[in-house]
This record gives C-alpha cells, sequence and structure tokens, in this order.
C-alpha cells in the first residue's frame, strides 16, 4: 500500500515507539515501549481507536513486524478481530503493512475500533535459544494509521457470528423508566455488575441487578426476570459441570444474552487440599485458615525453629510439586470446554497473561484484571454502549477501574516453588498478601498456617 | 471484682462504647483465645445511634444483663447520646475510660466539598475525607477540562500555596489529645508524640493502624483483667493477634509529600500505594481522582 495518504483524510495515527502516543489506546498484552516499536505479548493484545461521528468508509493501516527465527520459527500468523468481528488470517515472515478496509455503517459500533491482535504463534525469544528474554513475542508494532477512502476493496471480514444473536441491547428512553440489565451468578458475578452499574454513561440507563446461584431458578426470581421492566440485557455465569440456570429459559426473546465462565485457577495453587485441624471455631465460624495446603498441613507437628520450618515446607513443596506442564495442559482443557459454552471467551487471555500478570488472589478470587475483561465484553456483547459510544464507554470504564484489585481481601501467596516453576515474572517473594484486615509474606503467612496461630479478620 | 455475667450463667459481657474506633477493638478483643470461654465483647456505635427509641431497642435489658465492664470512649460529640447511654447502662457496670483521637496535622487540608452528595453507589458520598483544595479545583471546568498531568500539577502549586503553619496544627492535636488524656483511664498523648514520626498511626484523620489500636487494647485489658491470674496469656494472645493485623484501612488518605517532609515521617513512601475500597492508588491518582470526584469500584 501506498504510505502518501493525505493528512487531512487521517483520522488517527498512533506511534508505538518510546516517544509515541500509544499508551492511552492500548488495553491488555502490550509490552513496554522500546525505540523503534512496541511487542504484543502472549496470544492476544487489544487497542481501542476511538473514531469520530459520521464516519462511512475506512482504511486501517497497520505496520509491523513479526517476532520470527527462522527455521523454528518461519513465521507468525496474524488474526485481527474488529469489534468482535474476526478477519481472515494473515500469515507474516518480516515487517509489512498490513491495510484492511472497514465499511463502518457495518460495525455494531461506529464510535470506535476496538482491535483484537490474536497471534498463535508468539514465542518467546528464550524458548528458541536466543536470548534470556522470557516474554512471548507477537509483533513489534511500529504504527498504525485510520483514514477515510472512498470505495471499500472486498471484505475482509469472516461469515458474521455472533454469540449473542446480533440483537442489540436497549437503554431506557430519556425520560422512561432505565433497562434492566439481570446478572446472574457467584460473587464474581456480583463484582461484574458493580463495575459496569458504576460506569458514569450507564448510571441514569440501566439499572443492574445481581442474583445469587441460590437465588436462581426460584419462582421469586423466575418473576423478577419475567416482569423487568425495559429487560436490556443478561449476563449469566456458568459453572464448570453444571447445566446453565434454567432461568435463562425464560428470556424474552431479542434480549440479548452474554454467557462468561466461573474464573477458577487451580493450578497455582496445587497443594489445596484437605486439613484435619479445619473445623469451626466460634472467633473462625469457617475454621482459622480456608484455603488449605496439604504441605503445611503436614507439618503441622513438626518442632523446630521458623526458619528450619520454612526451608522443610519450602523442600517438601519441591518434592510434591506436581509436573506443571500435565497441570496446565489439563487446565488449558478445563479452560477450553468453558470457553466453548460461553459467548465471552477467558482462555487465551489467561493462558497468555499469567506469567506476565496476577490474575488471581488465590484460586477462585479472579484480580481486577479479568473482572474488568469479563464486564468489558459483557457490555460489548450485549451492546448496551451503543447510545454512548463504545469508546465512551470504554473509556469510562479504564478510569473507573484504574487501580482496581477484584476479589482482594483473602489472598493466599503462591507457594515460591510453584512460582519458580511456572515462571511468574511478576512474583515477588517479599511481597505482602492481604488476608482481611492482615497483611503477610508468604514465609509469615505459611508459618502461622503451620502453627495454626489465631489472627484477626 | 465480681463479674456479674458469670453468676447468672452468661460469659461476662464487656461492653465497647466508641465510634468506628471500636469496632476494631471489638474486632480484635473477640478474638483474643485466652478470654473467649469467659468474656462475651459487645458494642454500641455511638455515631450510629440516633434519636429514636428504635436505635435503642437492640441494645435493651437481654443485651445488658451480663454487662459486668463499660470501656467507653471519651470524645466532645453526640452528648446527649452518651447521657442516654449512660441511663441505660447496668449501674453496678465498671467503667474505663479511653479517648477518640484523630490527627488533623497530617491532612491539613482537610475540608468540606460542595460535591459531596449521597448517591446510589456511594451512599455517604464518594470520597469520604474531603480537601479544601481539590474541591476547589475540582468545581473549575477550566481545570477539569485539562490532563491529569495538569491537574496534578495545579493541586500541588495550590495546596503549597495554602498549607497552614504545621506546627500550629499539631500543637492543636497535642492540646485536644491532652485534654482528652485528662479524662480517659487510658492516655495516649505520650504513645502519639514518640512514635508518629517513626511508624504510621493513622490511615486517615480517625482511622487508626494496628498499633494504636494495640496500645489501647493492651491498656484495656490490663486495668479490666488485672486480677486475673492469666494475663500474661491474654497479653501474649494479644501480641500474636496484632503481629500482622493493620487496622482499619480500607479508606487510607494519602499523606501530602510536603507533610511528610515538614514533619521528617520516617515511614512515609513517596511511591507507596493506598488502599481505598477495592482499589490500590497512587498520591497522584488518589489526588487527580479527587479533583475529579471520580467514580470506583467498590
Amino acid at each position: 500500500m501506498s504510505d502518501a495518504a493525505s493528512a487531512s483524510d487521517t483520522i488517527a495515527r498512533i506511534e508505538f515507539t518510546e516517544t509515541g502516543n500509544s499508551g492511552p489506546c492500548k488495553r491488555f498484552g502490550w509490552s513496554h515501549e522500546e525505540e523503534e516499536h512496541t511487542w504484543t505479548i502472549g496470544r492476544c493484545a487489544e487497542l481501542v481507536v476511538p473514531l469520530p461521528p459520521g464516519e462511512r468508509y475506512l482504511r486501517l493501516d497497520v505496520s509491523l513486524v513479526p517476532f520470527v527465527h527462522p527455521p523454528r520459527l518461519a513465521e507468525q500468523r496474524l488474526r485481527i478481530e474488529i469489534n468482535g468481528r474476526a478477519l481472515r488470517e494473515l500469515a507474516l515472515d518480516g515487517q509489512d503493512i498490513v491495510s484492511v478496509d472497514i465499511d463502518v455503517g457495518q460495525l455494531a459500533d461506529p464510535d470506535a475500533l476496538c482491535l483484537v491482535f490474536n497471534q498463535p504463534d508468539a514465542a518467546s525469544p528464550r524458548s528458541l535459544g536466543l536470548s534470556a528474554d522470557g516474554r512471548v513475542l507477537g509483533f513489534g508494532f511500529q504504527w498504525l494509521r485510520v483514514r477515510r477512502v472512498q470505495q471499500l476493496g472486498a471484505s475482509p471480514f469472516e461469515p458474521r457470528t455472533l454469540a449473542s444473536g446480533g440483537s442489540v441491547a436497549r437503554a431506557g428512553a430519556q425520560g422512561s423508566e432505565p433497562g434492566s440489565v439481570i446478572v446472574l451468578g457467584d460473587l464474581q458475578a456480583r463484582e461484574v455488575q458493580e463495575i459496569a452499574a458504576r460506569i458514569p454513561s450507564f448510571e441514569r440507563s440501566f439499572a443492574f441487578t445481581w442474583m445469587a446461584p441460590a437465588e436462581t431458578g426460584t419462582s421469586a426470581q423466575a418473576a423478577a426476570l419475567r416482569e423487568a421492566a425495559n429487560l436490556s440485557a443478561v449476563w449469566c455465569q456458568l459453572v464448570p459441570g453444571r447445566p446453565e440456570p434454567s432461568l435463562l429459559d425464560l428470556v424474552p426473546e431479542g434480549v440479548p444474552t452474554v454467557t462468561f465462565p466461573r474464573l477458577t485457577m487451580p493450578v497455582l495453587w496445587p497443594f489445596d487440599g484437605p486439613d484435619r485441624r479445619l473445623v469451626p471455631e466460634p472467633a473462625y465460624p469457617d475454621g482459622r485458615y480456608v484455603f488449605g495446603d496439604t504441605v503445611a498441613a503436614g507439618l503441622a507437628d513438626a518442632a523446630g525453629t521458623d526458619d528450619e520450618l520454612f526451608a522443610e515446607y519450602l523442600r517438601r513443596s519441591a518434592e510434591q510439586c506436581p509436573n506443571v506442564d500435565a497441570a496446565l495442559e489439563e487446565y488449558a482443557e478445563m479452560l477450553g470446554e468453558a470457553d466453548r459454552r460461553c459467548t465471552i471467551r477467558v482462555a487465551e487471555l489467561i493462558l497468555d497473561q499469567f506469567h506476565e500478570v496476577k490474575l488471581f488472589h488465590n484460586y477462585e478470587d479472579p484480580t481486577g484484571v479479568l473482572l474488568r475483561h469479563i464486564a468489558t465484553r459483557a457490555i460489548i456483547q450485549s451492546g448496551l454502549y451503543r447510545e454512548f459510544g463504545l469508546a465512551t464507554v470504554l473509556r469510562e470504564l479504564s478510569e473507573l477501574t484504574q487501580g482496581y484489585q477484584g476479589l482482594f481481601q483473602n489472598q493466599v501467596p503462591i507457594n515460591p516453588i510453584v512460582a519458580q516453576r511456572y515462571g511468574l515474572r511478576w512474583y515477588d517473594p517479599a511481597a505482602r498478601y492481604r488476608y482481611t484486615y492482615n497483611k503477610w509474606t508468604v514465609r509469615d503467612y505459611t508459618l502461622q498456617y503451620i502453627r495454626w496461630r489465631p489472627w484477626c479478620f | 471484682m465480681a463479674w456479674n455475667g458469670g453468676k447468672s450463667g452468661l460469659r461476662s459481657g464487656v461492653l465497647i462504647y466508641s465510634n468506628c474506633q471500636g469496632e476494631e477493638l471489638h474486632r480484635l478483643a473477640t478474638r483474643i483465645q485466652s478470654l473467649q470461654q469467659r468474656f462475651e465483647f459487645k458494642l454500641i456505635l455511638y455515631h450510629a445511634l440516633g434519636e429514636s427509641e428504635a436505635h435503642w431497642r437492640p441494645y435493651g435489658e437481654a443485651f445488658m444483663r451480663n454487662v459486668d465492664i463499660v470501656w467507653e470512649q471519651i470524645g466532645p460529640d453526640y452528648v446527649e447520646e452518651r447521657a442516654e447511654f449512660h441511663a441505660r447502662r447496668p449501674a453496678g457496670a465498671r467503667v474505663i475510660t479511653f479517648p477518640s483521637f484523630s490527627m488533623l496535622s497530617l491532612w491539613p487540608l482537610a475540608g468540606s466539598d460542595p460535591r459531596t452528595r449521597r448517591e446510589p453507589r456511594y451512599p455517604d458520598g464518594r470520597y469520604l475525607q474531603p480537601d479544601f483544595v481539590a474541591a476547589e479545583l475540582g468545581v473549575d471546568p477550566d481545570i477539569l477540562a485539562g490532563s491529569d498531568d495538569a491537574i496534578f500539577q495545579r493541586y500541588m502549586a495550590i495546596s503549597a500555596e495554602r498549607m497552614p503553619n504545621l506546627d500550629r496544627r499539631l500543637g492543636l492535636d497535642v492540646a485536644k489529645w491532652r485534654q482528652r488524656d485528662s479524662q480517659s483511664d487510658i492516655p495516649v498523648t505520650d504513645f502519639l508524640m514518640d512514635r508518629f514520626r517513626r511508624c504510621q498511626l493513622f490511615h486517615g484523620l480517625d482511622h487508626l493502624t494496628g498499633e494504636p489500636l494495640g496500645v489501647i487494647l493492651k491498656g484495656l485489658c490490663e486495668r479490666t483483667f488485672a486480677g486475673l491470674a492469666d494475663l500474661d496469656r491474654i497479653n501474649q494472645d494479644i501480641e500474636a493477634m496484632l503481629e500482622f493485623y493493620v487496622g482499619a484501612d480500607y479508606l487510607q488518605t494519602p499523606v501530602h509529600p510536603q507533610v511528610a517532609r515538614h514533619f521528617g515521617l520516617e515511614w512515609y513512601d513517596p511511591q507507596a500505594t493506598y488502599r481505598y475500597y477495592a482499589n490500590e492508588w497512587t498520591y497522584r491518582d488518589y489526588i487527580v481522582r479527587l479533583v475529579r470526584n471520580a467514580p470506583y469500584c467498590q
């Protein structure tokens, strides 16, 4: 393609260099800016480019270079999604400019381009024996441009598939009842609902209601669903191994229904298991340390100084730590199965990012990263943003969740041996973890647990 | 002393009458293992009491029946509620007093913000410790239209201009602490003056960290349980409980760097992040959000 587009046709130009302007557009899956480019890391990366109103035909140009090392990694495949629609797959073996023509009228949202770059062949220089760099690199982005064109080339999109059946949520008309959004699921779903409900654009337009699993399927909840005024969307958490809540059958036709998985990550806490000491006590109705640790439990009767006990704990952990590759493979299968059932996918994000970013506080409590992802996808898939524009809603969501920690109250430290074997780059052995009203290091927590000491909650 | 609760076959009641600082004392006290079988800790939050009889309903005769000891926090406000409490508490109960205290000199810009109002998702307002400089900037559309960097720079410039005489503010705090000490069985002023530079004692104006709460709790327990044979064990249990306890840190308010420099706060870390409900923000994040009155997740 020609790089000689006139400046007046250019709507946005994003430079991914150290002195560039890419920061506000990047969502997840990006490394730091380097002198000439920014690498995408993991298997997908997301970028949002706001569009001015009234645009019709656009051309997106992206200048990028794949991370390759022939012959072991001769090329990288790239699959771009624009506002939820997938483009045909490309394969790049060197620096290139990828161009895509877009009919804005065909997009679910004309206010912004939400670009997801999937890169299934991403690899780390370390895995190829090139350097100690453990980042899983996809493409080095140099610049991206969006410009107006008079006519379009052939459609770059694959046949349309929309999880929600293409329906679009309705906000309450001005002066009328707000639209209702019902969110079904456990505390994770409640958090997602809390995030969405606090987005300023939604405050007057949507009333969010959370229904806990114990309540779903009851006649009262069914009545609430049937009688919800101006039902705009239903977001439902699905639990692996359990059928979809029967309540979903009652969702009126045409109301967007979004499903997302219950998020767990047991592989990072492989020693979770029973402890004979875990019994209800007056001061600890659920037991003293509710997240079991079989290695620590095995040391319950051991004598020794703190240093000796912790050293023995680490020694036994190394001995008993499961094969991480096999565990990860099994976990990936579980995530894949969840993805197949749900309209919101999480497998790629979790598997790509867990080395780089903390995604869980304990095996069942996600950090803000994942909860924000679910909220973002749910908003996009159910079309709640339409009245306000995707760029506006995503900007508000981003500002709202700056520093958001997710379900952070019960942080269980990751065993140092486990962190090492999984290569968790964010892991800090000296970090302090919150457990309700306490903060302790992994060593403190482990010794407290072994000695079954009381604590304040 | 006689433990009336024990005579009636119940655990003896220790009633804490306090503001939110008492919530933390109650949280700690109920988990002291060596006391659990013998004592029941109860709580009345005086700032939550209203004028109507309905507010007192949970604290009727059944509630008061086994109360042998009252840990009463001394403070200048809620005078009518206190008088009502005095009329209702068991006549024979032994009263041990401790002070309520705050430290305004660490947050000398604390003031009111006209934007603070009840909202469905923020029933007490968005930011519970308003700052008059942030409030002033936050109603200026030109300021709000600027970048986060511009807002922060403006805040730092204006706040430096408006910074009150900090030594005078500390003097006012100390005078208030001493005055409360004079009415209390558990004095705190010497402890606060000795420690506030070396370790963080407050998360916000009146939200305490674990250390001052521990000092008060130990003082109350020593006076209350002085006759018990296992006082040493009780103290050990308290120490164990306090080892990793962080206090009431759900709404941490960052200290202005100029204040930290002036007082030579050894514990101050300019890069620290502060918890605000479910969020962790730096000082800069917090100030920009405060000026913008930005929504957040709880």
